[in-house]
């Protein structure tokens, strides 16, 4: 058994072990600013920051694999049966203990080239919402709305339906809803959603990112629907309470009301 | 009432020849069964206006000038219009519109009497109005001949600059340039394959008259100094001839010109986005009253605080007229808006 483990591993001592911990510790720091730096890059790159953010994954990926190799070099001759038998050994780790961490650096790579969603996105996965900002390679980083880090592992985001709101653009869609009284002018109130939309500071209006306002009946309320992007996907919330804030404020001014039932209560 | 054009053919127009020639044709092919109403799109200072005030000497009575001076809060304008003569030049209509709930009345009854006139329209616009317009309000329909107005090159505007003297200007390189004389950035338009429809695309302006002079003997040092000049103004102001104009005259000291002194205002940028919304208003806008801007800004934003910053950053300036960006500000604020995705 022991001459067997002979021919397995190279010979293991201080300096070897010094090595793999200086490998580990180059490429956890080589990631580290790496990231910082494309982050702060980023966040000055205005309508290219998303872009830029797609590379902090990426670089992570292949800065993991070539330490990755490094230290398995360092204790497994790179011949055929060595291989087979470190695979052996290897699969062996992650069927009995180690499933769910490889499960997870699976999904990390196939984020990083499938790319579901990017690094900036704004996610839904399960009841979670908000703001991609770090793919690492156990889980994955979002912050939510109400400013709350939630670290989900990729191998569930892998399993889960994942809904991106932008898809790596960093213009994003936003519904905002308006429900007013069925004897309220619904022309009148539609012109006015349209110019609190376009005239919003948050609004980005381009041929592939048109702008819509819808009105419909309900039996007892009208509910009049602007659709329109923001400018930058961090804005979603700011441009919504823009655009309602204005709205309502011309509502009351040319005496459009709000409904007299409360929507939900009404339905039901 | 309505305004005589300008006498006199402005240089600047001539720096278009080839939107002229468009322009022309479509006063030609002018009937007042199908009037084909124009816009006349350009950057701020970029010369629109002589562009269409040198219409007049060839149109005569044909034809009236009537610019918005400032933000129009009525629709008194039509009833000018409507006294006018077969042909309308109607300036700036970024002035039509207030970006703000209800701000857009007069623009919807200018748009309403243009599907309904007999007469011909040719209206001049700030590019970033027009592209929020067209955008937002599908205003392009209205006007089937556009005609943006390109950039010009590092020799058409010396020429321009240097037509205003008639004394010897002096260049002096009191800096050492890592500038390329060779080379600045104007554009071309092209007439695409299959479609037929045309694109302007930027375009290398080629100056060989430096190196010319480099390999000439006795005035090697002067030409080369003063195309050095032009060619840093050219790319500073972007091809933009008022930008380059203003810079000069700021550089222009006693007849002398130093190369260190044409530096472009490039303060790194760092606004709010109520600051950023403010600079957007003014930029297509082109200047606008400080009640006008305040319109559009209440209740949400206070302006003066707003207002202090972007004057204090060196951006824009207010005068009597009203705000408006400093033309030499006026690329780092272009930058600036398009990075933050406001103008497009």
């Amino acid at each position: 058994m022991a001459e067997t483990s002979a021919l397995l591993l190279k010979e293991i001592d201080t300096f070897t072990v010094l090595y793999v911990v200086y490998v580990l510790i180059a490429a956890y720091i080589i990631v580290w600013i790496v990231a910082y730096l494309l982050t702060h890059f980023s966040e000055r790159s205005g309508q290219y920051r998303i872009a830029v953010d797609t590379l902090i994954p990426l670089i992570k990926v292949v800065v993991y694999s070539v330490a990755l190799y490094l230290v398995v070099t360092t204790f497994v001759e790179p011949s055929l049966s060595e291989f087979v038998a470190f695979a052996g050994f290897f699969g062996a780790g992650v069927g009995f203990g180690l499933k769910d961490f490889f499960a997870d650096i699976m999904g990390a790579l196939v984020i990083t080239f499938e790319r579901p969603f990017q690094i900036g996105d704004k996610i839904a996965v399960s009841d979670t919402y908000g703001e991609v900002i770090d793919i690492g390679i156990r889980s994955t980083r979002i912050i939510t709305p109400d400013d709350s880090q939630v670290s989900i592992p990729n191998f569930l985001i892998l399993s889960s339906a994942v809904s991106s709101a932008n898809a790596g653009s960093l213009a994003m869609m936003v519904v905002i809803d308006f429900y007013i009284d069925t004897e309220s002018d619904p022309k009148g109130a539609r012109a006015i959603l349209r110019d609190a939309l376009v005239t919003s500071k948050y609004v980005y209006i381009s041929e592939e990112c048109p702008y819509t306002i819808l009105v419909e009946d309900f039996p007892w309320y009208l509910r009049v629907r602007a659709k329109g992007y923001v400018t930058d996907l961090r804005f979603e919330f700011e441009f919504m309470s823009d655009v309602t804030g204005r709205a309502w404020a011309e509502y009351a001014r040319q005496g459009i009301k709000p409904p007299r039932v409360v929507p939900g209560i009404a339905l039901s | 009432m309505y305004y005589p054009l300008h006498q006199g053919l402005s240089m600047d127009a001539a720096f278009f020849p080839e939107e002229q020639t468009r322009l022309e044709e479509a006063i030609a092919s002018f009937s007042p069964a199908q009037p084909a109403h124009v816009a006349v799109v350009s950057e701020y200072l970029a010369g629109r206006t002589p562009f269409v005030q040198a219409l007049v000497p060839q149109y005569g009575d044909r034809i009236a000038f009537m610019p918005l001076y400032s933000v129009a809060h009525d629709t008194g304008f039509l009833d000018d219009i409507h006294r006018g003569p077969e042909i309308i030049v109607l300036g700036d209509c970024q002035n039509l519109f207030l970006r703000r709930i209800g701000g857009f009345e007069n623009l919807d009854a200018f748009l309403e009497f243009a599907a309904r006139t007999d007469r011909m329209l040719i209206t001049t616009w700030n590019i970033h109005a027009w592209n929020y317009l067209v955008q937002a309000r599908s205003i392009g329909a209205c006007f089937p001949v556009q005609i943006v107005l390109p950039r010009i090159g590092a020799g058409a505007i010396k020429k321009t600059i240097l037509s205003g003297y008639t004394r010897e200007i002096r260049f002096v390189e009191d800096a050492p340039s890592k500038t390329p004389v060779l080379l600045s950035l104007g554009e071309k338009k092209f007439t695409l394959p299959f479609g037929g429809g045309k694109t302007t695309v930027p375009w290398p302006d080629i100056n060989l008259a430096p190196l010319r002079a480099r390999l000439s003997s006795k005035t090697e040092e002067k030409v080369a100094v003063e195309d050095l000049v032009f060619e840093r103004l050219a790319r500073i102001a972007r091809g933009n001839i008022g930008v380059a104009r203003a810079i000069w005259e700021r550089c222009v000291d006693k007849d002398e010109v130093r190369v260190s002194t044409i530096q472009e205002t490039s303060p790194d940028l760092k606004l709010t986005v109520d600051e950023s919304f403010i600079l957007l208003i003014i930029l297509s806008m082109e200047r606008i009253a400080r009640s006008d801007l305040a319109r559009v800004l209440e209740p949400e934003i206070d302006l003066a605080p707003s207002l202090f910053r972007l004057k204090s950053l060196g951006i824009i300036g207010e005068d009597r007229q009203g705000i408006a960006v400093l033309p030499g500000a006026l690329g780092v604020v272009t930058d600036y808006l398009r990075k933050m995705r406001m103008v497009w």
